[in-house]
C-alpha cells in the first residue's frame, strides 16, 4: 500500500527528475572542460610522510614534471581561516619549485588585510596544481609518485 | 548469501575499473551517497558563518560524497585505497584533492589542520584482514590515532558505517574512544531494515555539552516513508528467516512396530513362498538396553 502511493502520484517524482537533469547538465559541462584533478599546494602543505620511525616527515620535497595553473574562485574568508594552519616556509618553498616567485618569504597575519597579498596567497595555495611528479620524504628520501595529480601515499609493508 | 562487499575481496581489488564505473553510474547509489553525505555534513555541525572549511573525506571513492561538500562551499581532501575509483573521480573533475592511501596505515597529515572529517561506508573495511600483514586492531588503532592527531581541537568526525554485528560496532567505537575521541552512535531510522543508517559522531577532546550526540532521525514514530524510495524498498524486503524449513518430522511412535506387526509380515512373506524363520518365543523379543 505505502509503496504504491508514491508511484501513483507522478508529481512526487518531478523534483527528483529535475535534480537528475541538473546533475546530467553538470556532468556534461565537466566532460567538456574537464582536465582531471591535480594536487594543489594546499594539500601539499597538509601532507607529511608517516613512514614508521620518521620523526619529522614535513615538508615533503616537491619534484615537478608537469604542472598546470587553474582559475579557482577567490574566497578571502577561507584564506584567512587557513592562514593560521599553513606552514608558510613550506608553501613558499613549494611555490618556488613550481616556478612562482611572487610570494613574500615571510608572512604575518597583519598582511591579510592587503588584497594584493591575498591574491598571491590564493594563487599559490589553490591555483598551482601538480599533475605529474613526486613528493619526497625529507628524512628517508622515499619517493611518493604523483600520477595524474593523485599522490600515491601507500606505504610498503615494512614501512608501516 | 552475503552481499557485503567487504566479505568478497579487499577494497583495492573489489573496486576495480568495472566495479568503480558501475558504482559511479548507478543513479541509485549516487542518490544514496548524496543523502548520506548530506546527513554526515549536518552531523558535523560546522559553525554557520559561511566560511569554507578544510574537510577530509575518508574513503572518498569516486568523489560522490565530496561533491556534496563542494556544493556546500567547502574545500576537501579525499583519501581512498582504490586507484580505479580515484581515476574516475579525477575524470569527473571533482573539486577536492585526491590521495591514494590506506587509512589503516594511518593518515599522513600534519597535526591539527583539518576542520572536520566525514567517511561514508568505509570504516568497516578496517575490520577485515586482507593480507597476512594486516591486523585489524592495529589498523583501527593507527587510523583513529592519526585521525585524532590531524583534526583541530573541537573538530568532529562523522563516520557512516555498516557494522556487521554488535561486536564490530563495539570494536570500532572502542578504538575511537581509546584514541581520545568522545561521542557516540547516531542511528537514523532504527526501526527500519533498509533505511537504518548508523553514524559514529566523534569529537576531538573530552566530553562536554558541545560534544553531546545529536538526535537521530525517525526515532519516535516519525515515519521514514517521506522519502518514498526507502518506503518502496522496505516493502520489498523479503523475510528469509524461515527459508530453512525444519525437516519433515519422522513418525516415531514410542512403542515401535511391535510383535504383532512382525508376525503379520512373516505370514505375508511365507504366503509369497519365501523362506522365513519359524515363529518362536524369541521373535520380536526386546533387546537388552546395553546393545
Amino acid at each position: 500500500m505505502f509503496a504504491l502511493r508514491g508511484r501513483r502520484n507522478p508529481s512526487l517524482h518531478r523534483p527528483i527528475i529535475e535534480d537528475l537533469e541538473k546533475k546530467i547538465q553538470k556532468i556534461h559541462l565537466r566532460v567538456l572542460f574537464s582536465q582531471g584533478t591535480e594536487m594543489r599546494l594546499l594539500t601539499h602543505n597538509m601532507l607529511s610522510s608517516n613512514i614508521k620511525g620518521v620523526t619529522n616527515g614535513f615538508p615533503l620535497r616537491v619534484e615537478v614534471e608537469k604542472m598546470v595553473e587553474k582559475q579557482v574562485d577567490f574566497n578571502a574568508d577561507f584564506l584567512k581561516n587557513m592562514f593560521t594552519k599553513i606552514e608558510w616556509k613550506a608553501l613558499f618553498d613549494a611555490a618556488q619549485t613550481m616556478g612562482y616567485t611572487d610570494l613574500p618569504a615571510e608572512a604575518e597575519s597583519s598582511m591579510l588585510d592587503s588584497d594584493e597579498f591575498l591574491k598571491k596567497f590564493h594563487h599559490a595555495l589553490l591555483e598551482l596544481h601538480l599533475e605529474e611528479g613526486a613528493l619526497i620524504c625529507p628524512e628517508t628520501g622515499r619517493r611518493f609518485p604523483v600520477n595524474k595529480g593523485i599522490p600515491n601515499m601507500l606505504l610498503h609493508e615494512d614501512e608501516v | 548469501m552475503s552481499s557485503r562487499p567487504e566479505l568478497q575481496a579487499p577494497p583495492e581489488i573489489f573496486y576495480d575499473d568495472t566495479e568503480a564505473r558501475k558504482y559511479t553510474s548507478s543513479s541509485r547509489i549516487i542518490e544514496i551517497q548524496a543523502k548520506l553525505s548530506e546527513r554526515a555534513l549536518e552531523l558535523l555541525a560546522l559553525p554557520d558563518d559561511g566560511v569554507p572549511r578544510l574537510l577530509l573525506d575518508i574513503g572518498c571513492g569516486s568523489g560522490l560524497s565530496g561533491e556534496t561538500l563542494s556544493e556546500n562551499g567547502h574545500q576537501w581532501i579525499g583519501l581512498d585505497i582504490s586507484e580505479s575509483m580515484l581515476n574516475i573521480a579525477s575524470e569527473r573533475d571533482v573539486d577536492g584533492d585526491l590521495l591514494l592511501g590506506d587509512m589503516g596505515q594511518g593518515l599522513g597529515l600534519r597535526p591539527g589542520v583539518i576542520d572536520g572529517a566525514i567517511s561514508i561506508s568505509a570504516v568497516q573495511w578496517l575490520c577485515n584482514a586482507d593480507k597476512s600483514s594486516h591486523e585489524p586492531r592495529l589498523r583501527l588503532k593507527a587510523f583513529f590515532t592519526s585521525l585524532y592527531r590531524c583534526l583541530a581541537r573541537g573538530a568532529r568526525a562523522v563516520l557512516q558505517v555498516y557494522p556487521e554485528n554488535v561486536a564490530q560496532r563495539e570494536l570500532i567505537l572502542g578504538f575511537a574512544m581509546r584514541a581520545g575521541f568522545s561521542g557516540g552512535v547516531v542511528v537514523d531510522f532504527p526501526h527500519s531494515t533498509r533505511s537504518r543508517k548508523e553514524y559514529f559522531v566523534l569529537t576531538c577532546g573530552p566530553p562536554s555539552l558541545s560534544t553531546a550526540v545529536p538526535k537521530a532521525k525517525g526515532e519516535d514514530g516519525e515515519s521514514c516513508s517521506d522519502d518514498e524510495s526507502s518506503g518502496d524498498e522496505e516493502n520489498q524486503t523479503v523475510s528469509i528467516s524461515d527459508r530453512h524449513r525444519p525437516r519433515k518430522k519422522q513418525k516415531i511412535t514410542k512403542k515401535g512396530r511391535g510383535r504383532e506387526w512382525i508376525l503379520k509380515r512373516k505370514e505375508h512373506m511365507r504366503r509369497k513362498g519365501n523362506t522365513v524363520p519359524p515363529d518362536t518365543k524369541y521373535t520380536a523379543r526386546k533387546r537388552k538396553a546395553r546393545f
